[in-house]
């Protein structure tokens, strides 16, 4: 017994020593510079990142720089990461975003984080000198109009693109660039409406469809652009609020989506609803789900698409989802999605259902 | 001469009741006059030509109704079981959650919410939670052969106990992206959720237990002259708290079901009854039923008004009852 525990204390020391000089040798540094305007210098060929929001690993996806990550938050294991990356199954998983367990970040030795700004795990992490990248706002948000929302999209792809360095600043660019090039062209078909032709949209997100995204988050400025007005846009909270079923009556919506739910029945079974506007004229509609939640992610620009085609039917005529989602997986992930995986995502589920 | 007096207050808190009832039906986000409201409400029984929406029906007849019959029910539920168990127990700091009810509930709906389970799974997870936590409290007396108030108030702090450390691990493991904002809401109370099936999937038992603890009533008081002496009067004590545990039991865990749980009503409600009619429970319980109801009433139109979104009902029942409490407090002393 004794024998065994000092080859272990022997073994960890080995380890160490191992461990430090490589430690010393890496003086290569990357600057980056986050959403909060943060600058920070993360070392540079860092290969046990730990990304701890939820729409991270699905960036590191699209940056290509998968094999760099050594940890994620448990939400970004969706069943089409995985599908596509099948050895992300070996990453160590985080239950939590805001108090992650330290120790396991300190064994992966992680070189650095990408994190949201809550202040206790900053504070932590500034004391145990471990670099992070602030990607995502927990508390007020950074912007509090469209172009601050679409500003925001692309620093936070280029943050992390900067903390990897090389190769994932090209793809950075290409993805930004795909961005603006989708959005200008959903824009420009849509900001010629007039108030009257601009639907009124609900965007139901969870819970029986009684919680809802609130202003400034994503699905208020993606409805906006695809030419809706999002009925909850002066909600007093920002990002998510519980509304009272009365007040989604009295706006009355003409279009309601349901974000994080797989069953139109919830709305169309419930009596409540059945006297809407939306629900009469049988314009209920699920919202695709992909790598991670489209309300909350890179995706969002196919789920700008999606609403756009949905909400204004004739003005994207000529709008091909099924390309759209076929070209972004292929373009931005290098994978080829099939004609049935393309129905599964529409609908919301996973590649194995049906 | 006194006797008509107690009467009158029966009629104003009757009257109350009505009053709040009207008041909730009339007020919500979603704007219905007076008239179309007697219009919607009149039409299902007479014939009259539709000149409202279909929204407008809704409101009246999937909402509104059944979320005040939903407050009614809790409301007075909560308040007469914490009124049986105040008599029971001879402690006036005692609320319904005192055997553990609440925390068993809430243990039971969180595992179906963290199974993704529909509402009607959540609701029957609930009951079964509160009565499993109930039947844990009374095994432990059992099994110590000490069948005493205090073994059964202790034995409820171990089982709570236990419970709410469930119900902790549970949020800690759940999605904090979905499950864990609706636990928590579940947690706060709210009548949100409350639709025609709920409602009378719970009216029967709540009723039938309400009936039940009416009756016993009388009985309840003999329980304050002690064990011996409601012996020697033929009162069998053990039976009579049984039954008297389990229907506040079904009372609150029923009323969890249907709008998680909602604080401060089962403790305050009693001491204000208690201030109107006196402590005698014949008097009281009826009383409390009435000031419970009507209380619930009254808060949940606030909690649906006061914003778009939906108020948590324990919040506006901690901020007017806690003050309230004091109050009362301050009354009753300078009557002692």
């Amino acid at each position: 017994m004794k024998k065994r525990m000092v080859s272990i204390l022997l073994c960890g020391m080995l380890a160490c020593s191992a461990v430090l000089p490589a430690f010393a040798e890496s003086t290569e540094t990357n600057l980056v510079t986050d959403v909060t305007g943060r600058e920070v210098e993360v070392p540079a060929n860092a290969e046990n990142v730990v990304m701890l929001p939820g729409p991270a690993y699905e960036k590191a996806m699209i940056l290509g720089v998968t094999d760099r990550v050594g940890g994620v938050l448990k939400s970004c294991k969706t069943a089409w990461a995985e599908l596509i990356h099948p050895e992300m199954s070996e990453l160590l998983i985080f239950d939590s975003s805001t108090a992650p367990n330290i120790e396991d970040i300190l064994s992966l030795n992680a070189e650095f984080l990408i994190c949201h700004d809550y202040a206790d795990l900053n504070a932590q992490l500034d004391e145990l000198e471990i670099p992070y990248v602030i990607t995502q706002c927990s508390g007020e948000l950074p912007y509090s109009d469209l172009e601050g929302f679409l500003e925001f999209q692309k620093t936070e792809v280029n943050a992390i693109a900067e903390a990897f360095g090389g190769e994932a600043l090209e793809r950075a660019e290409k993805w930004c660039s795909y961005f603006d090039e989708k959005v200008a062209y959903v824009r420009e078909k849509t900001d010629q409406l007039t108030d009257e032709e601009r639907k009124r949209v609900y965007y139901a997100r969870s819970d029986e469809g009684l919680v809802t995204f609130s202003k400034n988050s994503y699905p208020h400025y993606l409805v906006e652009l695809a030419g809706g007005n999002y009925v909850a846009k002066d909600t007093p909270e920002e990002m998510n609020s519980t509304l009272t079923i009365e007040q989604i009556m009295e706006w009355d919506p003409e279009v309601i989506f349901m974000g994080r739910m797989d069953d139109t029945a919830i709305i169309l079974d419930n009596e409540a609803w059945s006297g809407m506007t939306a629900v009469l004229n049988n314009e209920v509609y699920l919202c695709p789900s992909g790598v991670f939640n489209w309300d909350y992610s890179g995706e969002s620009v196919l789920l700008m698409l999606y609403l756009a085609k949905t909400i204004q039917p004739e003005l994207f005529e000529e709008l091909n989802i099924e390309e759209e989602i076929q070209y972004y997986y292929e373009t931005f992930y290098g994978y080829t999605l099939s004609d049935e995986n393309i129905q599964n995502i529409l609908n919301h589920q996973g590649p194995a259902e049906q | 001469m006194k006797k008509r007096k107690k009467r009158g207050i029966f009629a104003v808190l009757t009257g109350l009741c009505l009053v709040t009832f009207c008041i909730g039906m009339c007020f919500g986000r979603y704007p219905v006059s007076l008239k179309e409201l007697c219009m919607v409400l009149a039409s299902r029984f007479t014939d009259i030509p539709v000149t409202w929406s279909k929204n407008t029906d809704n409101v009246v007849w999937a909402i509104r109704l059944p979320r005040m019959c939903g407050a009614f029910l809790v409301g007075a539920g909560l308040s007469i079981s914490g009124a049986t168990y105040q008599g029971i127990f001879q402690n006036p700091l005692v609320s319904p959650d005192l055997l553990g009810v609440s925390a068993g509930a809430c243990v039971g709906a969180s595992i179906a919410i963290l199974c993704g389970w529909p509402s009607a799974m959540i609701q029957l997870l609930a009951l079964l939670g509160g009565l499993l936590a109930v039947a844990l409290t009374n095994l432990i007396p059992i099994l110590f052969r000490n069948k005493s108030n205090l073994m059964l108030v202790l034995a409820g702090i171990i089982v709570s106990g236990f419970f709410n450390s469930a119900q902790g691990l549970l949020k800690y493991v759940a999605d904090p992206d979905t499950q864990l904002a609706l636990i928590t809401f579940w947690t706060m109370g709210s009548l949100a959720k409350v639709d025609t099936a709920s409602v009378l999937s719970v009216m029967p038992g709540m009723l039938i237990s309400m009936g039940i603890l009416l009756c016993l009533r009388w009985r309840i008081n003999l329980l304050a002259i002690g064990e011996t002496e409601a012996h020697s009067l033929g009162v069998h004590i053990t039976r009579l708290r049984g039954i008297s545990i389990l229907c506040a039991t079904i009372l609150t865990a029923s009323s969890i079901c249907i709008a998680g749980t909602v604080g401060w009503i089962g403790l305050v409600v009693p001491h204000f009854g208690r201030l109107l009619v006196g402590s005698d429970n014949k008097k009281l319980m009826p009383a409390s039923l009435l000031i419970g109801a009507a209380f619930l009433m009254l808060i949940d139109t606030f909690a649906r008004n006061l914003a778009g979104t939906e108020v948590p009902l324990s919040i506006l029942t901690g901020f007017i009852g806690a003050p309230a409490f004091l109050i009362l407090l301050v009354v009753q002393k300078s009557r002692v």
